[in-house]
Protein backbone atom coordinates (compact mmCIF):
# COMPACT_ATOMS: atom_id res chain seq x y z
CA UNK A 1 0.00 0.00 0.00
CA UNK A 2 1.28 3.26 -1.13
CA UNK A 3 1.68 6.01 1.59
CA UNK A 4 -0.49 8.97 2.03
CA UNK A 5 0.72 12.82 2.14
CA UNK A 6 -1.48 14.06 5.07
CA UNK A 7 -2.02 17.58 6.44
CA UNK A 8 -2.40 18.54 9.42
CA UNK A 9 -3.34 21.86 10.11
CA UNK A 10 -3.59 22.15 14.28
CA UNK A 11 -2.55 25.14 16.77
CA UNK A 12 -2.43 23.10 19.64
CA UNK A 13 0.92 20.82 20.44
CA UNK A 14 -0.48 18.73 22.44
CA UNK A 15 -3.43 18.11 19.90
CA UNK A 16 -0.66 17.37 17.13
CA UNK A 17 0.87 14.63 19.38
CA UNK A 18 -2.40 12.84 20.08
CA UNK A 19 -3.11 13.19 15.94
CA UNK A 20 0.38 11.53 15.09
CA UNK A 21 0.23 8.93 18.26
CA UNK A 22 -3.31 7.98 16.64
CA UNK A 23 -1.52 7.48 13.42
CA UNK A 24 1.01 5.29 14.49
CA UNK A 25 -1.38 2.90 15.22
CA UNK A 26 -3.15 2.89 12.11
CA UNK A 27 -2.48 0.19 9.45
CA UNK A 28 -2.42 2.74 6.48
CA UNK A 29 1.10 4.54 6.41
CA UNK A 30 1.31 8.16 6.55
CA UNK A 31 3.76 11.18 5.45
CA UNK A 32 2.75 13.91 7.43
CA UNK A 33 3.25 17.35 7.19
CA UNK A 34 2.18 19.67 9.81
CA UNK A 35 0.80 23.46 10.01
CA UNK A 36 0.03 25.89 12.81
CA UNK A 37 -2.90 28.39 11.55
CA UNK A 38 -5.04 28.85 8.69
CA UNK A 39 -3.34 31.57 6.88
CA UNK A 40 -0.71 29.28 6.22
CA UNK A 41 -2.68 26.32 5.08
CA UNK A 42 -4.06 28.21 2.51
CA UNK A 43 -0.97 29.54 1.35
CA UNK A 44 0.11 25.92 0.69
CA UNK A 45 -2.61 24.49 -0.50
CA UNK A 46 -2.30 27.76 -2.87
CA UNK A 47 0.98 26.93 -3.80
CA UNK A 48 2.21 30.21 -2.51
CA UNK A 49 5.18 31.56 -0.80
CA UNK A 50 7.07 29.26 1.31
CA UNK A 51 4.98 26.42 0.02
CA UNK A 52 5.66 26.63 -3.81
CA UNK A 53 5.97 23.38 -5.15
CA UNK A 54 4.44 21.77 -1.97
CA UNK A 55 3.16 18.17 -2.51
CA UNK A 56 -0.47 17.93 -3.31
CA UNK A 57 -2.12 16.34 0.28
CA UNK A 58 -4.22 12.99 -0.14
CA UNK A 59 -5.81 14.16 2.80
CA UNK A 60 -6.18 16.99 4.80
CA UNK A 61 -6.83 17.02 9.22
CA UNK A 62 -8.46 19.98 9.72
CA UNK A 63 -8.75 21.80 13.62
CA UNK A 64 -11.53 24.43 13.19
CA UNK A 65 -10.45 26.47 16.42
CA UNK A 66 -7.44 28.16 14.94
CA UNK A 67 -6.27 31.42 15.65
CA UNK A 68 -5.92 34.17 13.03
CA UNK A 69 -8.01 32.40 10.27
CA UNK A 70 -9.58 29.39 11.36
CA UNK A 71 -10.82 26.02 9.70
CA UNK A 72 -14.42 27.71 8.56
CA UNK A 73 -12.19 30.62 6.84
CA UNK A 74 -9.51 27.91 5.21
CA UNK A 75 -12.45 25.93 3.95
CA UNK A 76 -14.16 29.18 2.51
CA UNK A 77 -11.26 30.32 0.89
CA UNK A 78 -9.85 27.16 -0.71
CA UNK A 79 -12.44 24.85 -1.38
CA UNK A 80 -12.87 25.23 -5.10
CA UNK A 81 -8.86 24.04 -4.86
CA UNK A 82 -10.21 21.00 -3.06
CA UNK A 83 -12.83 19.93 -5.17
CA UNK A 84 -11.06 20.32 -8.08
CA UNK A 85 -8.44 18.34 -6.58
CA UNK A 86 -10.54 16.11 -4.60
CA UNK A 87 -9.24 16.21 -1.87
CA UNK A 88 -11.53 15.31 1.06
CA UNK A 89 -10.94 16.56 4.63
CA UNK A 90 -11.42 15.48 7.98
CA UNK A 91 -12.52 17.98 10.28
CA UNK A 92 -11.76 18.35 14.09
CA UNK A 93 -13.56 19.57 16.79
CA UNK A 94 -13.93 20.02 20.47
CA UNK A 95 -17.53 20.41 20.40
CA UNK A 96 -20.17 17.64 19.50
CA UNK A 97 -22.62 20.59 18.99
CA UNK A 98 -25.00 20.03 16.38
CA UNK A 99 -24.99 23.66 15.04
CA UNK A 100 -21.08 23.22 14.51
CA UNK A 101 -21.38 19.80 12.58
CA UNK A 102 -23.72 21.22 10.34
CA UNK A 103 -22.17 24.48 10.06
CA UNK A 104 -18.68 21.89 9.07
CA UNK A 105 -20.95 19.79 6.87
CA UNK A 106 -22.72 22.64 5.15
CA UNK A 107 -19.46 23.20 3.34
CA UNK A 108 -19.70 19.37 2.04
CA UNK A 109 -16.78 18.54 3.72
CA UNK A 110 -16.27 14.72 3.99
CA UNK A 111 -15.57 13.94 7.30
CA UNK A 112 -16.19 15.72 11.25
CA UNK A 113 -14.49 14.31 14.06
CA UNK A 114 -14.44 15.35 17.33
CA UNK A 115 -11.54 15.66 19.44
CA UNK A 116 -9.76 13.27 20.64
CA UNK A 117 -9.29 11.48 17.58
CA UNK A 118 -9.42 8.04 17.47
CA UNK A 119 -7.04 5.58 16.13
CA UNK A 120 -9.82 3.60 14.84
CA UNK A 121 -12.22 5.84 13.39
CA UNK A 122 -9.29 7.48 11.61
CA UNK A 123 -7.81 4.40 9.89
CA UNK A 124 -10.99 3.52 8.68
CA UNK A 125 -10.77 6.93 6.76
CA UNK A 126 -6.64 6.51 5.68
CA UNK A 127 -8.58 3.21 3.94
CA UNK A 128 -11.40 4.75 2.16
CA UNK A 129 -8.63 7.77 1.33
CA UNK A 130 -6.74 5.05 0.01
CA UNK A 131 -8.78 2.84 -1.92
CA UNK A 132 -11.29 5.59 -3.43
CA UNK A 133 -9.71 8.27 -3.60
CA UNK A 134 -6.26 7.44 -5.25
CA UNK A 135 -6.90 6.08 -8.50
CA UNK A 136 -8.59 9.10 -9.67
CA UNK A 137 -5.48 11.59 -8.26
CA UNK A 138 -3.09 12.99 -10.55
CA UNK B 1 -79.36 69.07 16.59
CA UNK B 2 -78.41 72.12 17.53
CA UNK B 3 -78.88 73.65 20.91
CA UNK B 4 -82.02 76.40 18.89
CA UNK B 5 -84.08 73.40 17.86
CA UNK B 6 -84.17 71.77 20.93
CA UNK B 7 -84.86 74.59 23.01
CA UNK B 8 -87.75 74.74 20.34
CA UNK B 9 -88.83 70.96 20.64
CA UNK B 10 -88.72 71.27 24.67
CA UNK B 11 -90.90 74.65 24.62
CA UNK B 12 -93.27 73.29 22.03
CA UNK B 13 -93.85 70.00 24.70
CA UNK B 14 -93.90 72.05 27.89
CA UNK B 15 -96.45 74.92 27.12
CA UNK B 16 -99.54 73.41 28.38
CA UNK B 17 -98.97 72.12 32.13
CA UNK B 18 -97.38 75.51 33.45
CA UNK B 19 -99.39 78.56 32.66
CA UNK B 20 -95.41 80.48 33.97
CA UNK B 21 -93.76 78.40 31.21
CA UNK B 22 -96.47 79.51 28.66
CA UNK B 23 -96.22 83.01 29.53
CA UNK B 24 -92.56 82.96 28.72
CA UNK B 25 -92.72 81.34 26.40
CA UNK B 26 -95.38 83.36 24.60
CA UNK B 27 -93.44 86.79 24.91
CA UNK B 28 -89.73 85.26 25.29
CA UNK B 29 -89.74 82.16 23.25
CA UNK B 30 -89.06 81.07 19.69
CA UNK B 31 -92.27 78.88 17.88
CA UNK B 32 -91.70 77.28 14.57
CA UNK B 33 -95.41 77.29 14.38
CA UNK B 34 -96.37 80.27 11.87
CA UNK B 35 -100.22 80.60 12.40
CA UNK B 36 -99.48 80.59 16.68
CA UNK B 37 -97.08 83.58 15.65
CA UNK B 38 -100.06 85.48 13.85
CA UNK B 39 -102.34 84.50 16.61
CA UNK B 40 -100.49 85.67 19.25
CA UNK B 41 -99.81 89.17 16.92
CA UNK B 42 -103.82 89.05 16.69
CA UNK B 43 -104.50 88.66 20.42
CA UNK B 44 -101.65 91.46 21.31
CA UNK B 45 -103.14 94.11 19.08
CA UNK B 46 -106.29 92.73 20.02
CA UNK B 47 -105.80 93.45 23.79
CA UNK B 48 -103.99 96.89 23.56
CA UNK B 49 -106.62 98.11 21.79
CA UNK B 50 -109.12 97.09 24.45
CA UNK B 51 -106.93 98.55 27.08
CA UNK B 52 -106.84 101.92 25.31
CA UNK B 53 -110.55 101.57 24.30
CA UNK B 54 -112.04 101.00 27.99
CA UNK B 55 -108.48 103.51 29.37
CA UNK B 56 -110.32 106.12 26.67
CA UNK B 57 -109.12 109.95 28.43
CA UNK B 58 -107.59 108.45 30.94
CA UNK B 59 -105.08 106.77 28.54
CA UNK B 60 -105.23 109.40 25.74
CA UNK B 61 -104.50 108.87 21.83
CA UNK B 62 -100.79 109.64 22.73
CA UNK B 63 -100.71 106.71 25.26
CA UNK B 64 -102.50 104.63 22.81
CA UNK B 65 -100.05 105.51 20.11
CA UNK B 66 -97.32 104.39 22.56
CA UNK B 67 -98.59 101.07 23.38
CA UNK B 68 -99.32 100.16 19.75
CA UNK B 69 -95.51 100.98 19.54
CA UNK B 70 -94.41 98.84 22.34
CA UNK B 71 -96.76 96.17 21.26
CA UNK B 72 -95.31 95.75 17.96
CA UNK B 73 -92.03 96.33 18.70
CA UNK B 74 -91.66 92.97 21.63
CA UNK B 75 -92.96 91.31 18.44
CA UNK B 76 -90.69 92.08 16.24
CA UNK B 77 -87.76 91.01 18.67
CA UNK B 78 -89.63 87.52 19.04
CA UNK B 79 -91.40 86.75 16.25
CA UNK B 80 -90.56 86.78 12.01
CA UNK B 81 -90.87 89.69 9.62
CA UNK B 82 -94.86 87.96 8.61
CA UNK B 83 -96.56 88.40 12.03
CA UNK B 84 -94.88 91.72 13.08
CA UNK B 85 -96.02 93.59 9.47
CA UNK B 86 -99.69 92.09 9.98
CA UNK B 87 -99.31 93.45 13.90
CA UNK B 88 -98.01 96.64 12.65
CA UNK B 89 -100.92 96.94 9.75
CA UNK B 90 -103.50 95.56 12.02
CA UNK B 91 -102.45 98.17 14.83
CA UNK B 92 -102.95 101.36 12.45
CA UNK B 93 -105.73 99.82 11.52
CA UNK B 94 -107.48 99.30 14.89
CA UNK B 95 -106.22 102.38 15.95
CA UNK B 96 -108.07 104.80 13.38
CA UNK B 97 -111.09 102.68 13.70
CA UNK B 98 -111.57 102.12 17.58
CA UNK B 99 -109.21 105.25 18.82
CA UNK B 100 -109.38 108.22 16.83
CA UNK B 101 -112.47 110.42 16.20
CA UNK B 102 -114.35 109.90 14.15
CA UNK B 103 -115.31 106.21 15.76
CA UNK B 104 -115.86 103.40 14.41
CA UNK B 105 -114.92 104.71 10.80
CA UNK B 106 -111.69 104.29 8.67
CA UNK B 107 -110.26 107.84 7.97
CA UNK B 108 -106.94 106.87 7.07
CA UNK B 109 -104.62 109.73 8.08
CA UNK B 110 -102.41 107.97 10.54
CA UNK B 111 -99.75 107.56 7.17
CA UNK B 112 -96.78 108.73 9.16
CA UNK B 113 -97.43 106.45 12.36
CA UNK B 114 -98.17 103.37 10.19
CA UNK B 115 -94.04 104.22 8.55
CA UNK B 116 -92.30 105.22 11.38
CA UNK B 117 -93.90 101.64 13.02
CA UNK B 118 -92.82 99.62 9.74
CA UNK B 119 -89.68 101.36 9.67
CA UNK B 120 -89.10 99.75 13.60
CA UNK B 121 -90.49 96.93 13.26
CA UNK B 122 -88.25 96.17 10.04
CA UNK B 123 -85.12 97.12 11.78
CA UNK B 124 -85.68 95.11 15.15
CA UNK B 125 -86.94 92.47 13.05
CA UNK B 126 -83.78 92.62 10.91
CA UNK B 127 -81.56 92.53 13.84
CA UNK B 128 -83.49 89.86 15.69
CA UNK B 129 -83.27 87.19 12.33
CA UNK B 130 -79.17 88.51 12.44
CA UNK B 131 -78.86 87.66 16.23
CA UNK B 132 -80.33 84.28 15.73
CA UNK B 133 -78.51 83.34 12.99
CA UNK B 134 -74.98 84.26 14.85
CA UNK B 135 -76.34 82.37 17.94
CA UNK B 136 -77.20 79.40 15.78
CA UNK B 137 -73.50 79.57 13.80
CA UNK B 138 -72.14 79.68 16.97
CA UNK B 139 -73.76 77.06 18.89
CA UNK B 140 -72.62 74.58 15.32
CA UNK B 141 -69.28 76.04 15.84
CA UNK B 142 -69.16 75.32 19.98
CA UNK B 143 -70.39 71.99 19.06
CA UNK B 144 -67.93 71.32 16.01
CA UNK B 145 -65.27 72.14 18.22
CA UNK B 146 -66.28 69.79 20.98
CA UNK B 147 -66.59 67.33 18.97
CA UNK B 148 -63.05 67.88 17.90
CA UNK B 149 -62.40 68.04 21.52
CA UNK B 150 -63.27 64.84 22.29
CA UNK B 151 -61.79 62.93 19.32
CA UNK B 152 -58.53 64.14 20.25
CA UNK B 153 -58.84 63.60 23.36
CA UNK B 154 -59.45 59.96 22.80
CA UNK B 155 -56.62 59.92 21.01
CA UNK B 156 -54.50 61.34 23.38
CA UNK B 157 -55.57 58.65 26.09
CA UNK B 158 -55.20 55.74 23.97
CA UNK B 159 -51.59 56.71 23.78
CA UNK B 160 -51.41 57.13 27.00
CA UNK B 161 -52.65 54.16 27.37
CA UNK B 162 -50.16 53.04 24.87
CA UNK B 163 -46.83 54.61 26.17
CA UNK B 164 -47.93 53.43 30.29
CA UNK B 165 -48.29 49.55 28.45
CA UNK B 166 -44.66 50.10 26.96
CA UNK B 167 -43.61 51.54 29.52
CA UNK B 168 -44.95 48.56 32.08
CA UNK B 169 -43.00 46.26 29.31
CA UNK B 170 -39.70 47.85 29.53
CA UNK B 171 -39.72 47.83 33.48
CA UNK B 172 -40.67 44.02 32.95
CA UNK B 173 -38.22 43.72 31.03
CA UNK B 174 -35.23 45.47 32.96
CA UNK B 175 -36.27 43.65 35.80
CA UNK B 176 -36.03 40.44 33.87
CA UNK B 177 -32.38 41.36 32.87
CA UNK B 178 -31.29 41.68 36.54
CA UNK B 179 -32.22 39.01 37.26
CA UNK B 180 -30.72 36.86 34.44
CA UNK B 181 -28.02 38.65 34.53
CA UNK B 182 -27.29 37.65 38.59
CA UNK B 183 -28.09 34.30 37.70
CA UNK B 184 -25.33 34.43 34.69
CA UNK B 185 -22.78 35.30 37.00
CA UNK B 186 -23.58 33.11 39.82
CA UNK B 187 -23.56 30.43 37.10
CA UNK B 188 -20.25 31.28 36.09
CA UNK B 189 -18.68 31.49 39.87
CA UNK B 190 -20.07 28.46 40.93
CA UNK B 191 -19.10 26.77 37.64
CA UNK B 192 -16.00 27.82 38.06
CA UNK B 193 -15.09 26.70 41.78
CA UNK B 194 -16.38 23.31 40.89
CA UNK B 195 -14.53 22.89 37.80
CA UNK B 196 -11.51 23.04 39.76
CA UNK B 197 -11.91 20.16 42.13
CA UNK B 198 -11.44 17.72 39.22
CA UNK B 199 -9.04 19.63 38.33
CA UNK B 200 -7.33 18.95 41.64
CA UNK B 201 -7.56 15.32 41.39
CA UNK B 202 -6.03 15.26 37.90
CA UNK B 203 -2.82 17.47 38.88
CA UNK B 204 -2.43 15.78 42.12
CA UNK B 205 -2.29 12.03 39.96
CA UNK B 206 -0.18 13.32 38.03
CA UNK B 207 2.15 14.71 40.33
CA UNK B 208 2.42 11.00 41.20
CA UNK B 209 2.77 9.40 38.34
CA UNK B 210 5.62 12.14 37.70
CA UNK B 211 7.39 11.59 41.12
CA UNK B 212 6.72 7.84 41.75
CA UNK B 213 7.32 6.51 38.21
CA UNK B 214 9.50 8.15 36.50
CA UNK B 215 12.21 5.68 36.03
CA UNK B 216 9.11 3.30 34.71
CA UNK B 217 8.18 5.70 31.80
CA UNK B 218 10.08 5.46 28.28
CA UNK B 219 11.06 9.34 26.90
CA UNK B 220 7.02 9.37 25.23
CA UNK B 221 5.67 8.28 28.42
CA UNK B 222 7.41 11.58 30.00
CA UNK B 223 5.83 13.33 26.90
CA UNK B 224 2.67 12.57 27.59
CA UNK B 225 2.65 12.80 31.27
CA UNK B 226 3.89 16.87 30.29
CA UNK B 227 1.07 17.15 28.18
CA UNK B 228 -1.30 16.38 30.62
CA UNK B 229 0.48 18.48 33.47
CA UNK B 230 0.49 21.37 30.01
CA UNK B 231 -3.29 20.58 29.64
CA UNK B 232 -4.83 20.67 33.54
CA UNK B 233 -2.15 24.45 33.45
CA UNK B 234 -3.75 26.08 31.10
CA UNK B 235 -7.47 25.16 32.21
CA UNK B 236 -6.63 26.28 35.60
CA UNK B 237 -5.93 29.01 34.21
CA UNK B 238 -9.21 29.65 32.19
CA UNK B 239 -11.01 28.77 34.91
CA UNK B 240 -9.35 31.51 37.53
CA UNK B 241 -10.21 33.73 34.13
CA UNK B 242 -13.92 33.28 34.04
CA UNK B 243 -13.99 33.55 37.42
CA UNK B 244 -12.22 36.87 37.48
CA UNK B 245 -14.14 38.01 34.73
CA UNK B 246 -17.53 36.88 36.55
CA UNK B 247 -16.68 38.67 39.68
CA UNK B 248 -15.98 42.07 38.11
CA UNK B 249 -19.26 43.95 38.39
CA UNK B 250 -19.75 42.82 42.18
CA UNK B 251 -17.04 45.06 43.14
CA UNK B 252 -18.68 48.52 42.64
CA UNK B 253 -19.07 48.89 46.53
CA UNK B 254 -15.24 49.27 46.55
CA UNK B 255 -15.00 52.61 44.22
CA UNK B 256 -12.80 54.96 46.60
CA UNK B 257 -10.94 58.28 45.66
CA UNK B 258 -7.46 57.15 44.62
CA UNK B 259 -4.44 58.07 42.79
CA UNK B 260 -4.02 56.35 39.60
CA UNK B 261 -0.34 56.15 40.56
CA UNK B 262 -0.79 53.99 43.14
CA UNK B 263 -2.37 51.54 40.92
CA UNK B 264 0.09 51.59 38.46
CA UNK B 265 3.04 51.04 41.19
CA UNK B 266 1.15 47.99 42.87
CA UNK B 267 0.58 46.36 39.40
CA UNK B 268 4.60 46.95 38.63
CA UNK B 269 5.84 45.53 42.00
CA UNK B 270 3.27 42.18 40.84
CA UNK B 271 5.17 42.09 37.97
CA UNK B 272 8.61 43.10 39.44
CA UNK B 273 10.31 39.56 38.16
CA UNK B 274 9.02 39.72 34.85
CA UNK B 275 10.05 43.38 34.27
CA UNK B 276 13.71 42.61 35.66
CA UNK B 277 14.07 39.40 33.23
CA UNK B 278 13.22 41.75 30.25
CA UNK B 279 14.87 44.46 31.01
CA UNK B 280 12.09 47.07 30.12
CA UNK B 281 11.79 50.46 31.15
CA UNK B 282 8.22 51.68 32.31
CA UNK B 283 7.46 55.72 32.40
CA UNK B 284 4.46 58.08 33.24
CA UNK B 285 3.09 60.64 32.54
CA UNK B 286 1.75 62.78 36.07
CA UNK B 287 -1.33 59.97 36.33
CA UNK B 288 -4.82 62.17 38.61
CA UNK B 289 -6.64 61.23 41.65
CA UNK B 290 -9.77 59.39 40.64
CA UNK B 291 -13.23 57.54 41.99
CA UNK B 292 -12.54 54.36 41.29
CA UNK B 293 -11.83 50.79 42.41
CA UNK B 294 -8.54 50.31 42.87
CA UNK B 295 -8.29 46.77 42.73
CA UNK B 296 -9.54 46.74 39.74
CA UNK B 297 -7.77 48.90 37.67
CA UNK B 298 -4.32 47.43 39.79
CA UNK B 299 -5.25 44.52 37.47
CA UNK B 300 -6.16 46.17 34.70
CA UNK B 301 -2.94 47.80 34.19
CA UNK B 302 -1.04 44.65 35.24
CA UNK B 303 -2.89 42.69 32.42
CA UNK B 304 -2.25 45.71 30.01
CA UNK B 305 1.50 45.76 30.83
CA UNK B 306 1.85 42.46 31.18
CA UNK B 307 0.77 41.52 27.65
CA UNK B 308 3.53 44.40 26.24
CA UNK B 309 6.07 42.07 28.61
CA UNK B 310 5.09 39.16 26.97
CA UNK B 311 4.41 40.42 23.32
CA UNK B 312 7.42 42.20 23.01
CA UNK B 313 9.99 42.54 19.86
CA UNK B 314 13.13 40.49 20.33
CA UNK B 315 14.75 43.14 18.14
CA UNK B 316 15.05 46.05 20.12
CA UNK B 317 14.99 47.10 23.86
CA UNK B 318 11.03 47.22 25.50
CA UNK B 319 9.95 50.53 26.48
CA UNK B 320 6.35 51.30 27.85
CA UNK B 321 5.29 54.63 28.60
CA UNK B 322 1.76 54.88 30.66
CA UNK B 323 -0.04 58.64 29.03
CA UNK B 324 -2.38 60.62 30.20
CA UNK B 325 -4.39 63.37 29.08
CA UNK B 326 -7.81 65.16 30.12
CA UNK B 327 -10.12 65.99 27.26
CA UNK B 328 -13.27 68.31 28.02
CA UNK B 329 -15.69 65.17 29.25
CA UNK B 330 -13.00 62.21 30.12
CA UNK B 331 -9.94 60.90 31.59
CA UNK B 332 -7.79 59.22 29.11
CA UNK B 333 -4.87 56.55 29.56
CA UNK B 334 -2.52 55.00 27.38
CA UNK B 335 -0.57 52.10 27.76
CA UNK B 336 1.94 52.54 24.80
CA UNK B 337 5.25 50.04 24.09
CA UNK B 338 7.07 49.53 21.05
CA UNK B 339 6.73 45.84 20.87
CA UNK B 340 5.16 43.37 17.87
CA UNK B 341 1.86 45.11 17.20
CA UNK B 342 -1.22 44.07 16.24
CA UNK B 343 -2.30 43.77 12.59
CA UNK B 344 -5.68 45.99 11.91
CA UNK B 345 -8.17 43.11 11.23
CA UNK B 346 -7.78 41.72 14.62
CA UNK B 347 -7.92 44.84 16.25
CA UNK B 348 -11.22 44.40 17.62
CA UNK B 349 -11.79 40.68 18.31
CA UNK B 350 -9.31 40.94 20.76
CA UNK B 351 -11.46 42.00 23.45
CA UNK B 352 -12.98 39.03 23.00
CA UNK B 353 -13.35 36.20 25.55
CA UNK B 354 -10.66 33.08 24.32
CA UNK B 355 -9.21 35.63 21.39
CA UNK B 356 -5.82 34.61 20.79
CA UNK B 357 -3.98 35.45 18.11
CA UNK B 358 -0.55 33.83 18.76
CA UNK B 359 -1.22 30.17 20.83
CA UNK B 360 1.08 28.85 19.80
CA UNK B 361 3.82 30.83 20.37
CA UNK B 362 3.25 33.17 23.81
CA UNK B 363 1.39 31.61 26.57
CA UNK B 364 -2.05 32.89 27.66
CA UNK B 365 -5.77 32.32 28.16
CA UNK B 366 -7.32 34.49 25.91
CA UNK B 367 -9.03 36.40 28.65
CA UNK B 368 -6.55 39.08 29.89
CA UNK B 369 -7.53 41.94 27.63
CA UNK B 370 -11.20 40.58 27.86
CA UNK B 371 -11.27 41.73 31.79
CA UNK B 372 -9.76 44.69 31.18
CA UNK B 373 -12.75 45.11 28.80
CA UNK B 374 -14.85 44.25 31.60
CA UNK B 375 -13.51 46.37 33.98
CA UNK B 376 -13.19 49.30 31.76
CA UNK B 377 -17.23 48.72 31.35
CA UNK B 378 -18.03 48.51 34.91
CA UNK B 379 -16.36 52.35 35.40
CA UNK B 380 -18.57 53.49 32.49
CA UNK B 381 -15.78 53.99 29.87
CA UNK B 382 -14.39 52.47 26.76
CA UNK B 383 -11.02 50.81 25.72
CA UNK B 384 -9.62 50.31 22.49
CA UNK B 385 -6.23 49.77 20.79
CA UNK B 386 -4.57 51.56 18.04
CA UNK B 387 -1.13 49.39 16.69
CA UNK B 388 1.12 49.13 13.62
CA UNK B 389 2.18 45.64 13.23
CA UNK B 390 6.23 45.81 13.77
CA UNK B 391 6.18 49.44 15.31
CA UNK B 392 4.08 48.56 18.50
CA UNK B 393 0.71 48.84 20.25
CA UNK B 394 -0.99 51.69 22.33
CA UNK B 395 -4.11 50.20 24.46
CA UNK B 396 -6.27 53.17 25.35
CA UNK B 397 -9.00 53.66 28.13
CA UNK B 398 -10.87 56.45 29.32
CA UNK B 399 -13.02 57.28 32.06
CA UNK B 400 -16.09 59.81 32.24
CA UNK B 401 -14.86 62.37 34.29
CA UNK B 402 -17.74 63.35 36.86
CA UNK B 403 -17.79 66.24 39.62
CA UNK B 404 -16.38 64.06 42.12
CA UNK B 405 -12.72 63.55 40.89
CA UNK B 406 -9.62 65.92 40.87
CA UNK B 407 -7.40 66.18 38.39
Amino acid sequence: MKKLNVLLVEDHEADRRLVEEALEDCQVKVDLSCLTDGEQAIQYIQGQGNFKGARRPDLIILDLNMPLKDGHQFLDEVHHILKEEEIPVVLLSVSDDPADIGKAMDKRMNYFMSKPVNAGRLDKILHAVSHLWMPVSK
Amino acid sequence: MNALARTNSKSSESKFPDMLKLARTLTLGHSNDLILEYLIATLAVGAVTYVCFLGGEWVGQDGAIMLYFAATYLLAHRSTLGPALWACILSVTLFDYFITPPLFQFDFSHGVTFATMLVLILIASRRTARIKEYASSLEDMVAQRTNELEASNKKLSEEVARHELTEHKLRKAVVELGRSNAMLQQFARVASHDLQEPLRVIQGYVGLLNSRYTEVLDDKGKEFIHYIDDGTRRMEGLVKGILEHATISNSTKRMEIVPVEAALQDACANLSQRIEETGATITNDQLPILHINKIQITQLFQNLIGNALKFQDGDRTLKIHIAYKKTSTHHRFAVEDNGIGIAPQYQAQIFEMFKRLHSSKYPGNGLGLAICKAIIDQHRGRIWVESKPGVGSRFCFEIPATDTTKA
